[in-house]
């Protein structure tokens, strides 16, 4: 290991460097300074999405490990058309480059909830009801191959669909979903009586207090910071909606 | 007198470069890569030259830099280990005579492996381009070989030297990404642990040189204009180059030698 404490006390005294040395050093830092602040690297756009990287590729890079990979794609997905302060994000992404993308994240790592949470919770929430049908179908459809990983994302589109889009009966087919397919003991028994909340007249506040406060509450959600999304969600739409 | 002596230093240390085998190992990487090329170009498609070009590109490119990184590091702590260095000082040379000569040698190394890494790339890109490519590569290897010779001057260790200086260049090579994932929405900006992470990135970041904008593979591929950015890229050498010379500088002023 590097000897710090050798190495400072064998050196000369500072003072044995010249002027013109600190002068020259001030000089560059201060211009390295100035040179990143005229030049700031551009965030990335809508525009700059490109089709994900192939499965294939994505092993090579990775080192034949693909895991970690897959969850950096996670983050730089989520970094295109979602700079803070739009109140409105990810209007200008093209959302079948975005499918695609969460596509080949699932499929680099089948277990992980980031995909499934990123499309329910974020890309779904757009107000524009194509880009969010596509996005509940993307979550129907990752549902079905594994129901009993994946029936929280779903019990959200159940509800986007319900109350965003005003469309019961693709509510109803998601619900249905949910109790003939998320049948493992992990899955609590509220997320397949779900039907019966969407078809109560209950409005979307209360509808969502219901189901994030039973997800909260239902010790299902075991990382701090998704617990901190999901409550901070709850916060968001009980502002919106007094 | 000084002229003179950096002169020398720098012809003497790009010898050595040649003596230790770098170009003979750049040309393996060159025949090792023109196989490889031909074989993404059978497997393609379509865009065959394209892929062609940007995997040979990126090969060439980390190969030159290790090359030149290793060589750098090598070189001057083989000088402090073989007490070289102290001969060297017992001379009326002064020190940053020896360190403006190694950096040139060093320079003049880089400039070489540029060159011979781009003549390939000449077979299967406009020449415009390559030319862009390889003026900009050589600006990247004079800048890490300066980096390199402030690690190596730091650690006289190898193994630490190399590790600083990967550390360094994978840290402004990737800075770019890792700013605009944390600018997201739904980073938990109201956090103060968040602000201080975010605010030290971006000092960080603007202490390290802006190495996304240098040879860029899209230049080859015809997909961004070659010398777009080039009074840029000249700017960021310069300054960024200067810099670590002075702290190499001030380092070698220190030295108990």
């Amino acid at each position: 290991m590097f000897d710090w404490a050798r190495h400072w006390r064998d050196e000369r005294p500072l003072a044995r460097v010249p002027g013109p040395g600190w002068v020259v050093l001030a000089l560059a830092l201060a211009a390295q300074v100035g040179f990143s602040t005229v030049t700031p690297r551009a965030a990335p756009s809508a525009a700059d999405l490109q089709p994900p990287p192939s499965i294939a590729a994505v092993v090579v890079a990775s080192l034949g490990d693909p895991l970690p990979a897959a969850k950096v794609m996670n983050l730089l997905l989520q970094a295109h058309d979602n700079q803070p302060g739009l109140s409105i994000p990810f209007t200008k992404l093209d959302y079948l480059t975005v499918i695609r993308w969460l596509d080949r994240i699932v499929e680099l790592d089948p277990r992980g909830p980031y995909p499934l949470l990123a499309a329910s919770r974020l890309y779904a929430e757009v107000p524009d009801a194509a880009r969010q049908r596509l996005m509940l179908d993307f979550v129907h459809r990752q549902f079905r191959a594994d129901p009993n990983q994946r029936w929280a994302a779903l019990a959200h589109a159940a509800y986007v669909a319900r109350h965003r889009l005003k469309d019961l009966a693709l509510a109803r087919e998601y619900a249905q979903s949910l109790r003939l397919y998320a049948t493992g003991p992990t899955v609590p028994a509220w997320a397949r009586q779900i039907e019966i909340l969407l078809l109560a007249d209950m409005n979307e506040l209360a509808t969502a207090r219901v189901l994030l406060g039973a997800l909260l509450e239902s010790g299902q959600v075991t990382d701090p910071a998704e617990f901190r999304f999901l409550s901070r969600r709850l916060s968001e739409i009980s502002e919106s909606k007094p | 007198m000084l002229v003179r002596a950096v002169a020398t230093l720098g012809r003497f240390t790009f010898i050595e470069a040649i003596h230790s085998r770098v170009a003979i190992a750049a040309l393996l990487v060159i025949a090792l890569g023109s196989g490889l090329g031909q074989f993404t170009n059978m497997l393609a498609l379509t865009d065959s030259s394209g892929i062609q070009v940007a995997t040979l590109a990126a090969l060439y490119r980390l190969t030159a830099m290790f090359l030149v990184c290793s060589f750098t590091i090598t070189s001057v702590v083989r000088e402090h280990n073989d007490k070289g260095l102290e001969l060297l000082f017992s001379l009326p040379l002064p020190r940053a005579g020896y360190l403006l000569g190694k950096w040139l040698g060093c320079t003049l190394t880089a400039v070489a492996m540029a060159a011979l890494f781009a003549l390939p790339l000449g077979l299967t890109a406009p020449w415009q381009a390559v030319a862009a490519w390889a003026v900009s590569l050589a600006l990247e290897l004079m800048l890490m070989a300066s980096a390199s010779l402030l690690c190596a001057l730091t650690f006289t260790h190898v193994v630490g030297s190399l590790a600083a200086t990967a550390a360094f260049y994978a840290l402004a090579r990737a800075m770019g990404a890792l700013l605009a994932i944390g600018s997201g929405s739904v980073a938990p900006v109201e956090s103060a642990a968040f602000q201080a992470a975010n605010a030290l990135l971006h000092g960080i970041a603007a202490l390290l040189p802006r190495l996304d904008l240098f040879t860029r593979s899209a230049w080859l591929t015809g997909d961004a204009q070659p010398f777009a950015d080039f009074g840029l890229i000249a700017l960021q050498s310069l300054v960024y180059t200067a810099l670590l010379l002075a702290a190499g500088f001030i380092d070698l002023m220190r030295k108990n030698v």
